[in-house]
């Protein structure tokens, strides 16, 4: 027996010399450091680390889908765009609005105040109205921070379990990455429905605020109720929202009688087939 | 990037343009009225599941036309219509219906005309011709890297607060206030939706 244990304790200090051994106790220094790191970075949000999970998720988008190049397209979206930001509770953060080069049908939100819009959506539009309306709807979800939320519940279910690769880098790094990868994961598989139902009903709203006719977003669900839902142009929108029938039923429920008033507002057309005959040029 | 491949099915859409007609379905009994006003003469009444064709739209009403040209045309409220997801087959709709070009305006434009509910689901890709047409799908997005120089570019375009105002006023916008809609409200309402059915009016 006791011969048994020398053998073990003589095996052990060959395993793990002097400086393994306390290499060891520092990793699990570490790994209480990482969890720490995970419940802060899974707390509050502060709105610098809210702009910077932004900007990272933005640049992979558009890592996916390059800007189209025309200027004119893009400021015409970004001054919509921040015209709706101002009437809303987040009229202060940096908003950026870009036109995404894909005919896909699709609106993408990052947290920080990111807005992007397929070139292939805004072809299905017909007034400034139902641009306004889609944009609404994605501003919605920065106002509510949907995305981030939704990133926050997933990485304290699963980085904790898994923390290992949170250790990969020194300075919370890895954790950062893991959040990011979360963070497009959302875009491929989709919010909760419930915050899409959200961002419907404050989206009407907003457009409503900026002066808009406010039937520009059921107008643009209509349209797009009519590609077939299986069709490679509307496939992965489809995938990751409620179907349009039930998005148009709850706002019709909601709205009736509520906008009656605004019905006679601007659709702003005319610049919006302006605008729009610019991006049905074909590429240069 | 990937390429989304549309099959000969495209084709059959071209070719199908020419009975441009929307149609659609009633989604719950409604009026059909003279005018797109509420207060508009009723011309008849179109029970759910009835079928018409979209012809335009104005604001909250859309123009619509039942079966043939002999029968009255008139307004429906824009949620009381959905499209079938579904196309119907080709030899079941109208032919003698005029071509009517441009109604629901974007839709006969761009990407949706060669996208449109009758060219069916292209997921059965194999061969014939594929077009140039830039697709963003979920392997796009799941196999993206950073994009550092766009997103640069993209700070290019952004607008400050004040020329969003002034292009609002180019186009008479005029900030209103309103609260967001309370969506307990909607379950309320959603409960007595077959009682409210007839009542369905704007106050």
């Amino acid at each position: 027996m006791k011969r048994h244990l020398h053998t073990a304790a003589l095996l052990l200090a060959a395993a793990l010399p002097l400086g393994q051994a306390a290499a060891f106790e520092l990793n699990l220094n570490k790994l209480g450091a990482a969890l720490g790191n995970i419940k802060d970075a899974t707390g509050e949000v502060d709105e610098e680390r809210e702009q910077k999970i932004g900007e990272r998720l933005s640049s992979k988008l558009l890592g996916a889908a390059a800007l189209v190049e025309i200027r004119e397209v893009q400021l015409y979206v970004n001054r919509v765009g921040r015209w709706l930001a101002s009437q809303t509770e987040r009229a202060d953060l940096e908003w950026h609005f870009g036109v995404l080069d894909a005919d896909t049908i699709n609106a993408f939100a990052t947290p920080g105040g990111y807005v992007f819009i397929t070139r292939g959506l805004l072809l299905t539009m017909d007034s400034e109205a139902e641009l306004a309306g889609v944009l609404a709807h994605e501003i919605s979800h920065v106002l509510r921070r949907h995305h981030l939320e939704a990133i926050k519940t997933r990485a304290q279910r699963e980085l904790t379990l898994n923390v290992m690769s949170a250790l990969s880098d020194d300075d919370n790094g890895g954790l950062m990455d893991s959040m990011i990868d979360m963070g497009m994961d959302l875009y491929s598989k989709g919010l909760d429905r419930d915050d899409e139902y959200e961002a419907d009903r404050m989206g009407v709203v907003i457009a409503t605020r900026a002066g808009y006719e406010p039937y520009g977003l059921p107008v643009s669900l209509l349209a797009l109720a009519e590609v077939n839902t299986e069709d490679d142009s509307i496939a992965l929108m489809s995938s990751t929202h409620p179907p349009v029938s039930d998005r148009l039923a709850r706002l019709d429920q909601l709205m009736e009688g509520k906008f009656e008033a605004y019905r006679d507002r601007p659709l702003a057309s005319e610049r919006f087939r302006a605008m729009r005959q610019q991006l049905e040029k074909p590429a240069r | 990037m990937t390429v989304i491949r549309l099959t000969g099915l495209v084709i059959i859409s071209i070719l199908a343009v020419p009975c441009l007609a929307r149609p659609g379905v009633i989604s719950a009994d409604t009026e059909l009225r003279k005018r797109p006003y509420r207060s508009a003469p009723v011309v008849t009444e179109l029970a759910k599941d009835t079928r018409v064709d979209v012809v335009r739209r104005q604001g909250y009403w859309l123009k619509v036309k039942l079966g043939s040209d002999a029968d009255p045309s008139g307004w429906i409220k824009l949620f009381n219509l959905r499209y079938e997801d579904t196309p119907a087959p080709a030899a079941t709709t109208n032919s003698k219906r005029p071509a009517s070009g441009g109604f629901f305006a974007g839709l006969a434009r761009g990407a949706t005309s060669l996208f449109g509910s009758s060219s069916r689901s292209s997921s059965d890709s194999h061969g014939t011709s594929t077009i140039g047409i830039r697709g963003l799908g979920a392997e796009d997005l799941e196999t993206a890297g950073p994009n550092p120089a766009e997103l640069r570019r993209l700070m290019r375009f952004t607008v400050e607060e004040e020329e969003a105002a002034d292009f609002a006023n180019e186009a008479s916008l005029a900030a209103a206030d309103m609260d967001y809609l309370d969506p307990s409200k909607a379950a309320a309402s959603q409960s007595d939706t077959a009682a409210g059915s007839d009542e369905e009016e704007f106050q």
